[in-house]
Formats: structure tokens, sequence, C-alpha cells
């Protein structure tokens, strides 16, 4: 029996390594992508973490590794060329041998960096013992495609492993959004991606540095890959150089505090970071909260896709549970991976919910993620990705919400409390040439624009960071136009009723738009959601965030209209697109999602920064704060007065105290009398099925089936590939249907 | 020479005067109410101890020179006039938004990516004092859009109804063509001329900024504006203090250029930081004095740590892009970073690291240290270096406090029985992470320049930075620190050596290499024009505070950047004119070979184009300054005085307490060389002396310490 058994572990071994030998692509690792857990002990740290630790002496080395990243952070600011990193999209790191990340720049977006253990997991297995490829000193590996690693294709990261001799002891990284890696449209990102073919360069984990050199070779393969072959080698010098500089501080580090010291401190911070949440989520009351949210947009086309998701605590463990959600589109950009949603889970445990511990993946070791493969939050290889932050980002809402009610009855907080950031990257992407006759493709620093939540003690800030990173930076108009054949027509105005309500306001964002301003081939899209439901939501009863319209006005060149008639411009979309003042114009509004189309000198793309949820009840807010709102022209008067409930001369703007608690009266009167038992709720409001007239993507009430718009519904992992039709092509039928109608009215049907 | 030198801190009035060879310093508390008082207090103890009257001292000096951070704490107690924004229609929230980042403008590192608690500071200029200007240029300042008078006037007259006290001006590409700031200018003057009662200033963007950049430019006039009429009425009633005290001539004020003017000649923006910025001169002058090369500065007082650099060479380091208290400024202002970090620092128990975290929040001078037992109850550094035995109880900043040893280790107590440890175990913790924090900011300003620490000397100034300088050191790589003559007046000394000098600046947009059209920039007729005007402005300064004009001297520096990158680097270029293509590619070799030895050779990247994005010229007239002597120790040793006392002291990384000599005044004479431990205090100074260590005494009460290797040890 033994030997039978023995003889087939054998056969299997020797099919294993025969099938392991002639693997034709080595592609993406599922067993890697799919473990967001700390490696084990390496034999080296668990020899060193058994003796006493000295607290002091990590306190010591924290401090000093994180100036190190801190300051790399600052030099590779300012030497990279892409406009997003520029503006602080990006961070650097160090991870232990193994790949777990374990200091991450204070500033930034650290999301870039925590989502780099699985490339190094990915060469650590499959590379370093590759007479080919190896690990070595002096090397450095980039990656770009989110299927090994990372969030989506425009980020590009390099990352270097750092050899004490003989031994390999750290990885460091410079990680950021590059943008132009030569996609179907410029920037990398657009509505119109509709297969992965389309998202342009594609790096697997690929040794670019040797002996600490760039390899030419490889170097002029990424450039020829993109629209800005300049900005793509200084890039890479920059990340080398930073990646440099972190090596050297990590060899002074083991110079004047020994291997042991050192290796243990990488390792001794993520454990003392796993232990710590461990501690706090025990401290949290056990239970759900859930989440209500929907994507509003394929790109392409509306429809509500359910977003939602559940966090169960129970003793010390967190599951995430996003089963339900709308199943992945085979050709529509918004699809995410699975691991894209660990990242954002970590990303807002870092900024709004346990922000003073050190960044590091060690950071979610207490969570569990459940999801239906197959859908759009957990896709596989074969389906675009390049605009997952439509479903990634509302897991950062999701989490923010959803911490912020288990907060709520907790004594000690590590946060506050607070309602939805804004949560999509309304920014605009351009394309073209240039002034100076440079091929040019990225977007604008706007997209750092996005506004804050209400506090639980305060309103929110108005457009501050972007709801993924800190410390970033919206950047200068006159600094954007020097490069940029385009002016800021409207560069930043807040304009009213652009908030969250509440009793607590989520923050102000702003409108701003581009006008085209010389002749050369130059062009614009975006790429959000957000047009039809508003995508973050307030707290405790403060309202959401309003949707957007992207505003443009063509067919006539306004530079010429505002030298001929200067008195017709006014900077402020909303006079533009109400007044229509240039006569022959063409004004459109259209949703967030607007492909990409080059634009005639002096054409005018407009659209808003998004804002921050309310808190509270409206009824509760300071009839003082509301007037400073209106004064501040953060509302309009209509909110002051329907909305607020505020009474005031109009006049002196003074509040009449008596009136306002009068019509708050009134109105909490009427509100009663609007309201209905729970069974009443139920029975007129909760509905069977999705409404006919949606195009409807997920699951619905309790049901474990999926609603799959025109493909019906069915169970998860059951559902076709969902093919949506090319919306130029039923365009096109339904005017063809109408030319046929018309026609058949004229009695011309059939004839030539 | 005979000069006065004033720093007027927050705290402390210090003075320095020169009188011939003689050199006084002299220290008395700030009165903020008058600060003429703590001026005539700390100057008449100069005047008393060189035998003359206050009169006839300032009837004799060349000059007096005031270098003070009235101007940062008007800021940060928001002691300001109500001030309007006229800016481009369409950009009237850029100053409330501050470019997103504001919010962490200025805050402790650690607080900055709590997004849940972000808040920016209170502005400036409130939402409802911006007002639209109907206007607009383009980057090249052509006109797009001409601007509507009408409209204007209306706006200067709202903004007037609503009570501001001053305006500021900021049109979208204005350092490009400022026509139409001057417009708004002039409209204003028409409408509200300066004779009639009410008349408010208006301050023009343009010409508080020369750089392009909206917001940055914008919040610069915003500050200038804001401490402009504080920062007038307290100097001009220190000139008129000055004035009936017998000195006849116009009164000096340093500036955070590093250069200093008369009052007529200076905004208020540019006396920001000026103390501090003072010292750092002070610093070059010292080693220019001395050929001492690189220089890091550490001044530690007793709320933060001050750090600046100067290298061999006398070539300053400027941020172009500084932080004013909470605001992102555009002036070139001497790069100095302050870290919360000095003996007033609070250390408190950190449970997630099970260790000791010192700081930012500080009990400062009232209640301050627990151990000065004026109602503190926070353990400070102070009280751990108290405890460790560093500090003379009864005779502590010349015997003024009185240090109380059961107050010092009654407020670690908590922290103790967290970390179950005795008070001198956590007191060494505390000791270990404040110099670990300070180390980590040496080394992370130098790198970020691009430099090595061993390759620099620590100048350690200020209360506690002879005391400290050691234990930073060692952490930093650094093995060897100066602590300077005169280090607790040191930045009133640095003031005493300045030069009058003015920074003109102008943003161009000059393609030395256009790498598109492979072209070497030959524009020599426009950027001698640029120079040529800048210069003229700078001379006009200089001559119109009645300095000669053959004795001034130009510098002109340029922006550089690589096409594609946002990093700017000061470039002094030997000419003042170009004449041909050798010329700007010797210019850009220039550029590369600096950029390559901070940035890393891998990182130049001549390729993408290199232009020139200011040009600057620094104007000054070379004055007498103050002679240090050779700071180097005296080869001849002279004998080791006997300690005054000894000392049971720990040190960081000794299980077990040194028996400690420690010295007075007398280890101060030149030639004197002791090993440590030691301590030596000769009054408001402690210079500790860590184990491997050694401290040599130079001229004027300067004091080295060298690390010593293994082998200077054993001899």
């Amino acid at each position: 029996m033994n030997a039978e058994i023995l003889s087939a572990a054998g056969h299997q071994a020797t099919e294993k390594a025969f099938l392991k030998a002639n693997k034709a692509f080595l592609g993406p690792d599922p067993e890697i992508m799919r473990d967001h857990h700390l490696a084990p002990r390496s034999a080296r740290e668990e020899k060193i973490l058994a003796a006493v630790q000295d607290h002091a002496l990590h306190a010591e080395l924290r401090l000093q590794l994180q100036a190190a990243l801190d300051e790399t952070f600052d030099i590779a600011e300012m030497t990279v060329a892409t406009p997003a990193a520029q503006c602080g999209d990006m961070s650097t790191a160090i991870f232990t041998a193994s790949g777990d990340s374990t200091l991450v720049s204070t500033r930034g977006v650290a999301g870039f960096s925590v989502s780099l253990h699985y490339p190094i997991r990915y060469i650590r297995k499959y590379f370093e013992n590759d007479p080919t490829v190896g690990v070595h000193p002096g090397d450095g590996f980039l990656i770009n495609d989110c299927r090994f690693g990372g969030i989506h294709s425009p980020d590009q990261h390099l990352f270097m492993p750092v050899f004490n001799g003989k031994e390999l002891i750290a990885w460091v990284c410079c990680a950021m959004h590059e943008g132009e890696i030569g996609a179907k449209v410029p920037g990398g990102m657009g509505p119109t991606i509709e297969s992965k073919w389309d998202e342009g360069f594609k790096g697997s984990p690929i040794k670019l540095v040797e002996n600490y050199r760039l390899k030419t070779d490889l170097v002029t393969l990424v450039q020829n890959n993109s629209r800005e072959p300049q900005i793509i080698l200084a890039d890479l010098k920059a990340r080398l150089a930073a990646c440099r500089r972190i090596e050297q501080r990590i060899f002074d580090a083991l110079q004047q505090y020994g291997d042991d010291a050192v290796i243990g401190f990488f390792r001794a911070n993520i454990e003392f970071v796993r232990d710590e949440t461990k501690r706090r989520i025990r401290e949290m009351p056990d239970g759900t909260v859930r989440v209500r949210l929907f994507c509003d947009d394929t790109m392409r086309e509306p429809a509500l896709m359910n977003s939602s998701m559940a966090f169960t605590k129970k003793n010390d463990r967190i599951t995430l549970d996003l089963r339900g959600a709308a199943p992945q589109f085979a050709n529509r950009p918004i699809n995410s991976l699975r691991q894209s949603q660990t990242v954002t889970l970590l990303i807002s445990l870092m900024h709004y919910v346990w922000p003073d511990l050190p960044s590091c993946q060690a950071l979610l070791e207490q969570f569990d993620i459940e999801t239906d493969p197959g859908s759009f939050v957990d896709c596989d290889q074969e389906v675009p990705v390049a605009l997952c932050m439509q479903p990634m980002f509302k897991v950062i809402t999701a989490a923010e919400l959803a911490f912020s009610k288990f907060y709520y009855g907790m004594p000690k907080r590590y946060a506050k409390i607070k309602a939805g950031w804004f949560n999509q990257p309304q920014t605009i992407i351009y394309g073209g040439l240039n002034q100076h006759m440079d091929s040019v493709g990225n977007m604008c620093g706007d997209l750092n624009g996005m506004a804050g939540g209400a506090k639980c003690d305060a309103d929110g800030e108005h457009s501050l960071a972007p709801n993924f990173g800190a410390y970033t930076d919206i950047g200068e108009a006159e600094h954007a136009e020097e490069n940029l054949p385009f002016i800021y027509a409207i560069s930043k105005k807040i304009w009213p009723d652009n908030c969250g309500f509440g009793k607590y306001r989520g923050g102000s964002a702003y409108q701003y738009g581009l006008m085209r301003f010389g002749t050369q081939p130059f062009g614009f899209q975006t790429f959000t959601g957000g047009s039809y439901f508003p995508s973050t939501q307030g707290l405790f009863g403060g309202y959401a965030c309003p949707v957007y319209a992207v505003a443009r006005i063509r067919g006539k060149n306004l530079l010429d209209e505002m030298k001929a008639k200067p008195e017709l411009f006014q900077a402020s979309m909303e006079y533009l697109m109400n007044q229509r003042p240039f006569e022959g114009a063409t004004y459109e509004a259209l949703p967030m999602a607007v492909p990409f189309e080059f634009y005639a000198e002096g054409e005018l793309f407009m659209m808003s920064q998004g804002a921050g949820g309310g808190y509270g009840d409206v009824l509760e807010r300071d009839p003082e704060l509301v007037m400073k709102d209106l004064r501040e022209g953060l509302i309009s008067p209509e909110t002051a007065r329907d909305l607020y409930c505020v009474a005031y001369d109009e006049a002196l703007m003074v509040v009449d105290a008596a009136r306002t608690v009068a019509r708050r009266q009134a109105q909490r009167q009427a509100r009663k009398a609007r309201g209905m038992s729970w069974d009443e709720f139920h029975a007129k409001k909760v509905k069977p099925q999705p409404p006919d007239d949606i195009l409807y993507f997920g699951s619905w009430n309790k049901s474990p089936e999926i609603y799959a718009g025109p493909y019906g519904k069915g169970l998860p992992g059951q559902l076709p590939p969902i093919y949506m039709p090319d919306p130029m092509v039923v365009e096109n039928q339904r005017l063809q249907a109408r030319v046929a109608e018309l026609e058949a009215q004229a009695g011309l049907a059939g004839k030539p | 020479m005979k000069r006065v030198a004033v720093d007027i801190g927050g705290t402390f009035t210090d003075c320095f005067v020169c009188w011939e060879d003689a050199f006084q310093q002299t220290k008395a508390l700030t009165t903020h109410q008058n600060l003429a008082l703590g001026f005539n207090e700390a100057l008449d103890e100069a005047c008393t101890r060189l035998g003359v009257s206050r009169r006839q001292l300032l009837s004799e000096v060349d000059s007096v020179r005031y270098g003070t951070t009235l101007g940062t704490n008007a800021l940060i107690e928001r002691k300001g006039p109500k001030i309007g924004l006229l800016i481009t229609q369409g950009f009237q929230s850029t100053v409330p938004i501050s470019r997103g980042r504001g919010y962490a403008e200025g805050i402790p590192k650690d607080q900055i990516k709590d997004l849940s608690s972000a808040t920016r500071p209170l502005p400036i200029v409130p939402i409802d004092l911006i007002r639209p200007v109907r206007e607009r240029l383009d980057y090249q300042g052509k006109v797009l859009l001409r601007i509507d008078e009408e409209h204007t006037r209306r706006q200067i007259r709202e903004l007037l109804d609503t009570g501001v006290q001053a305006i500021v001006v900021t049109l979208v590409n204005a350092v490009a063509n400022p026509a139409h700031e001057l417009k708004v200018l002039e409209l204003f003057m028409q409408d509200y001329p300066p004779h009639l009662l009410g008349a408010v200033p208006m301050l023009l963007s343009h010409q508080v900024s020369g750089r392009k950049g909206e917001y940055v430019r914008a919040s610069s006039t915003l500050i200038d504006a804001y401490l402009h009429s504080t920062m007038y009425f307290a100097m001009s009633s220190l000139e008129q203090n000055l004035r009936d005290n017998g000195y006849l001539l116009p009164m000096l004020l340093v500036h955070n250029t590093g250069g200093m003017a008369q009052i007529n000649s200076t905004d208020s923006l540019q006396t920001v930081h000026s103390g501090p910025v003072a010292g750092i001169h002070a610093a070059e002058t010292l080693s220019r004095q001395s050929r001492m090369g690189n220089l890091i500065c550490g001044d530690m007082g007793g709320t933060s740590f001050d750090i600046g650099i100067v290298v061999s060479g006398g070539r300053k380091f400027y941020d172009f892009n500084p932080v004013v208290d909470r605001w992102l400024v555009s002036i070139p202002m001497v790069h100095l970073v302050s870290l919360g970090a000095g003996g007033g620092s609070i250390a408190r128990y950190d449970p997630i690291f099970r260790c000791i975290r010192v700081g930012p929040e500080s009990a400062g001078s009232d209640p301050g240290p627990a151990c000065y037992d004026r109602g503190g109850i926070n353990p400070t550094v102070t009280d751990a270096d108290f405890i460790l035995g560093y500090l003379d109880g009864e005779n502590y900043a010349n015997g003024q406090i009185k240090l109380n040893r059961r107050r010092a280790r009654g407020a670690f107590e908590d922290i103790c029985d967290a970390l179950d440890l005795d008070e001198v175990g956590a007191a060494k913790m505390v000791k270990q992470l404040t110099d670990g924090d300070m180390a980590a900011g040496l080394v992370r300003e130098l790198g970020s320049k691009g430099y090595r620490p061993a390759e620099f000397v620590f100048l350690a100034y200020g209360g506690n930075g002879p005391l400290h300088a050691c234990g930073i050191a060692d952490k930093a790589g650094i093995r060897t620190v100066l602590a300077p003559p005169f280090s607790s007046v040191f930045s009133a000394c640095g003031g005493a050596a300045l030069n009058q000098m003015h920074i003109h600046e102008k943003n161009v947009t000059f393609g030395f290499y256009n790498k598109s059209l492979a072209k070497i920039f030959t524009g020599f007729e426009e950027f001698n024009a640029v120079v040529e005007q800048l210069k003229q402005r700078g001379r006009l300064d200089l001559l119109r505070q009645g300095l000669p004009e053959e004795k001034i001297r130009h510098r002109v520096e340029l922006d550089m950047r690589y096409s594609i990158q946002k990093m700017e680097l000061g470039i002094v270029i030997p000419q003042t004119q170009l004449t041909s293509t050798t010329d700007v590619i010797e210019i850009i070799e220039l550029f590369n070979t600096e950029f390559g030895k901070r940035f890393g050779v891998d990182s130049v990247s001549t390729e993408s184009g290199v232009w020139v994005t200011t040009v600057r010229v620094v104007s000054w007239v070379e004055l007498h300054s103050i002679e240090f002597g050779d700071m180097h120790p005296p080869q001849r040793k002279v004998a080791t005085p006997a300690p005054a006392a000894m000392r049971s002291c720990h040190f960081v990384g000794y299980d077990n307490p040194f028996d400690t000599p420690v010295y007075d005044d007398l280890a101060l004479a030149p030639g004197v060389a002791i090993d440590g431990p030691a301590i030596v205090n000769p009054g408001a100074t402690t210079f500790l002396v860590e184990p491997g260590w050694r401290y040599e005494s130079a001229v004027q009460g300067a004091v080295w310490l060298f690390k010593q290797t293994g082998q200077e040890k054993q001899r």
C-alpha cells in the first residue's frame, strides 16, 4: 500500500515537474495574487527575534529610515518628469526580504508601494533561481501590469533588492503614477479602452537595471511603448536614483547598528503593526456594518452596478464581504482585480482608520476578503482594468463609513468619525503636441482636489487631497500653461451647493475649465462616474455629494470672442452654460466619462471636482454657519431657506432666530407626516427586482443571483461573458430606425 | 569697528556689541509691549561692561542691525489687519484651496497622513473678502481678455466697504506682464488717493515675488500685507528709540535672504525667520575666516532645533518655496529647517511601539520642564538631562533657575510604570531618541542636498546645542563638533557680520538647450537686458540707502532645470553678460555638474532640454565684518584645570554611571584638552563630553568636540 502511495506521489511529482518545465507562459500566479497576508518569519528573522528586543533601538531605526524615505520622496518628486508624480502621486518604501512592506514614505500614495509584495514574491518564486534572470546586488525590476501587482497599468514602479554581502535582506522601491504608456488613448486611461490589449505597455516584472545601471535596450523597449519617451527615461533615472539612495541609507544603518538590528527591525515593525491592529479590532464591538454603494457608468453607457459591501467584525478579525457585486465586463475598463480591493482597503485604513500606525501591509493582516470570482471586484486576467478605480475607490468610502460606525460607540478612537471623502478621479486627461512641439499625454493635477467629508465636530475641508493619498499637490495653473497648449479659463472656483449638506457640511469642490490655446493637435478626455448616482455618501443623516457633468463649448474660437467682446466672457461654468453668451457655439452637458477627442483653438472643456459627504441632520446646523456658507458662496439662498430652513434678512444677511426655529419645527412635523412604519416601508418601497428602465448589474435584495443587464441573471460563475454593445453602433441603429420611421411616414419606405 | 546687532526672539532679546576689539554678548527678556525696553536693557548691560553710556555707544557705532522673529510670532498669533484679495476671475478659490497640500504645510510629519482630521489653518483672507478681476493674460504676458475697469472699481469699492485694511492684487501671469496689476493700482489710486483719510495700502503680487505660481505668489503677498503694519510700527518705534538715544543713522533690518537693508527698503516678508538666518550667516563667516569647510548648523533651543547648511566656498542654500508658519510662499529664503525638538520637548509613552516618543509638544518656557518647579508636570528633555546628571541644579542658566530633582523624577513616573524602567533608564531612552530624531533631521537635510554627513562639521549652538552635540553627531555619523564663540547669542552675532544686500529676480523662460529644435540659446541681448535691469534695481536700492556706487558688487544666479522636471537648482554663473553659445554651454555644464553631484550622475537629463526659469541678481556692498580669529584649537596645549566637582552621570549605551569631572570657565582657556566623559559648565552653556569624545577649547570661548577612534582612545 505504502509503495503504491509512494509510487503515485512520485508520478505526480514527475508530472508537476514536466508541466512546470513546459509552461508556455509564465503568467500571473493566483497563489501569490490572492494572498494578501504576511509571509511567515524567515529562519533568520526567527533567530533574531527570539532574543529580547530593544524597542528604543527600533524606534531610533524607525526615525532614521522613515526620514530616509521622506527625503527620497522629496527629491524624487522634484526630479521626476511625469506630471502626476510631480504632484505627489508616488511613494517610496522598504520591504523585508520576503517582500512585506515595512515602512512607506509619509507623503503621497502609499497604496502604490504596499501593493508591491506581489511582484517581489513573484520574482523570488520564479526568477531568483532562474539563471537567465536571477536576483543580484544592483538589480532593479520594473513593473506596471497590475495583474502581477500594483493598481493599474499607468502606474510604473521600480524596485531593487538590497544585499548585505551575499545575503538578500530587503527590497526598496520608488513607485509612481507614470501616466503615458502607449495605450489606445493618451494617459493610459480612458473610457474607450475595451480590451486588455488597448491598455498599452504591460510590464510584467522585468529586470531593467543591472549593476545599478539602466539597460539601454530594455529602456528603449519601454520608451518605444509610450507617447512620451523622454519622460519615461527621466522617470526611470529618477526612480533608480531614489532606490539607490534608500539602499545607501540601509547600508548606513547596517554599518551603524549591525545586521541583526536592522533585519530584526524590518520584521519587528511589521509584527508591531499586526499585533496592534489585532488589539484594536478586539476593542471594537462585534457586528456587521453594511454600506450601499453603486457605480453608475460603465464608461460607455449609464448602468447601475452594485458595489455594496459589508464589514463583519468578530473577535479580532474583520471580514470584508464584496459578494453580490456586478459581474465583470469583457469590453469595459472598470473591472478590478481582487488584490486591488485589498490595496484600497489598506489605503482607507492608513488615512481614515489607523493613521497613527506606520503604513504597511500588516494593517491588513486581520482582514479576510470574500468576493465572487468573475465579478467586477474580482475579475479575471483577460478583461480590461484600466479604470479599475471605479469599484476600487468605493472600498475606500465603504471602509471610511463602516469604521466611523464601529468607532461611534467606542471610548477610544484612532481617527475622527466622518462622512465619506469624495471618491471619483475627476480630472481631465490631455494629449497631443504642446507649444514646444513635444508629444505629451497625461492628466491635470486637479485629480488631487477631492473634497473631504464632514467630520463629527466640524465641516469637511474644501478640495484637499485625493481620497487615496496625503499631502499631494494640485499644482499651479501658471506652471501648467507654460508647458501645455491650453489656458485655465476657470481654474479654481468653488460654486454654490457643491457640498454634502448636514449638521456639518462636507467640503466643497471647485470647477475648472481648459480652453485650447494654439492650433496643434491636442485633445481632452475624462473617465469617471457619478453623473447619475452620488458617488460618496453622508453619515448619520448627512447628504451625499451631488452628481456631476462635463460641460463643453465648441464650434467657436472663444479666444477671438474674448478679444472682440470681452463683456461676454465670465469665468463661470454655470453662467456660460445657462446664458450661452457666444452665438453660434455648441453648448453640451455630458456624463463624466467623455472619450478622447481633439479640440480646436478656443474651445472650452469644463468640469468640477467633487464634494465630500455631510454629517448629521441639516436641521441641526447652526444657522450662523449657514449664513457663513451663504456669504462665502458655498450654498445658494434656496438651500439656506428650503433645506436648512433658515430665515434671514436678505439685505442685512442676519438670521431671524424665531422664524428659523418655527420653520425647522414645521419641517420636522412634515417629516413625521411623511414617515411610515418599517413594515409599511418594506411593503411599499422594497421591490422584488430592479426597475426595468435601469441597466442593472449585481445582486438585488438578499438573492444570491446576479443581475447582468441585458444578459438576464444567474448565480455567480454561471453568467456568460458580458459584452456591451458599442454605443456608436447603438446610436447608429437608433438613427437608422428613426430614418426608417420618417421614411415610412413620408411614404418613402423601401425606395432607394 | 563699532557695531550693535540684536536678535529679538520670542523669549529673549540677544545683543551683540562690537566695540573695537572687544565683543560683548548680553541678554534681556523680550518686552512684547514695547520692544525698545528689552533692547535698552540688554544694551545697557553691554554699556556697563564697556564703561560707556548708552548715548555714547549709539552715537559712535557704524550701524544697529535687527534680526527678529516678530513677524513669525505675529503670524502665529494671527495679529494682523483685515485683508481683501483681488484675483483673476475664475481663480477666486485658489487661495482657500491652497493647492490642496496647504493643510499639511508646517505640521508635524506624523500628522500628515491622518486625512480624517486634516484641517487647514485659519485663513489670512476669508473667502468672502476675495473678489474677481475680469482680465486674463497668457503665459507669455499677452492680453487674452482686457481688464474690465468699471468692474474692477466696483470690486475695490465693495472690499473697502467691508472695512478691509489692506488690499492684495494677484493676477495670473502678472510676472510675465505686470500691466494689469499696475492698472488695478492706477484705478485704486485714482479713486482713493493716499492723501485721503482712510487710505489703505495695495500690494501687487509681481512686486513681492517675481516667480510664476499664482497661489504661492498670492500667499506671499498676503503674508507681506498681513505683517506690514505690525512690522512697520514695531520697527519704526525701535528706530525712534535709537534716535532718541543718539543714533542718527538708518537702522538696518536683517533679511531672511542673508542680507540686510533699511526699513524703507524691506518687505515685511523678508524679516520672517531673519534671526535664525543670521545665525547661519555667522556660521558662514566663521567657516570662511577659519577655512573650516562644510558646516551643518544646529541651533537647539527650548522648543525647536533649527538646521542650516554652509558649504565651503560660501554658497548659500535657498528655498524658493519656503513654508512660513503654515503657508507655502514664493521668495528666496536661506534654507532653514525647524524640527520640533528642544529642551522643553515633552516625552510620553508610546504604547504601540512600547517605547518613548519625544515631542513635538513642548512645555515651552512657561511652565517649562517639570524640574523648573513652575507648575510643569510633563517630563521633558531637560528633565531627562537633569536626571542623567548633566545639569547643575544650583547653577542652571547662570544660577537664574534652580532645578528640582524630585519634580523631574515625579514627571517620569508614568513612563517608568509603562516601561518597567527606573527614572534613569527612562531618561536615557529620552536622550537616545531625542538625539536620534535630531540626527535623522540632520542626515535628511544633508541627504536632500546631496551631501554625506561625514563631510561636515556639526556647528552646535543655542541653549541645548553643546549639551546634545556628541549624541546627535554620533548618530548622524559626524566626527567633529564645534560649539562656536558667542554661542548663546550666535544669531545676533551673525547680524553683526552681514552686508547690505538686495536680491532681485525675474521669471523667464530661456531654453538654454531646446531639445525639440536641437538648438542652443542665442537670445543674448534679451538675457543681458534682464540682467542689467535687475542690476539697476539692486543698484538703486543701495544708492537710496546712501552707499557709494563704486563699492556696489553684483552676482548673477540662474535657476535652472531640465525641461521636464520640477527640480530647480540655483547656479552662480561666472559671467554677467552672455556673448556666445560657448558661454551657454559652459553654464549648462556647470548646472550638470552641480546636479550630478547632488542627485547622482544618473539623474542628469541634459537630453531632455535645459531651461533657465529665473534670473537673479544679488547686489551688495561689502562692509567690515567681525573677526572671529582662527577658530582651530591651538596646537600647543595648556594644562587641564582641576575639576570644580565630580558628579555621577549616566550615558546612553553604558549600564553603569561614570564618576564624571565637572569643569568651570577655566576650561575655556584656549588649548585645554579633556577626554570624555566630562562636563564643562562655564555658566550659561553646558558642554557635555560623552565617553569616546575629546574636548579641546579654542579662542573666543569656542569649543571643539572630536569623536575618538579606538587608537586615539588607547593613546
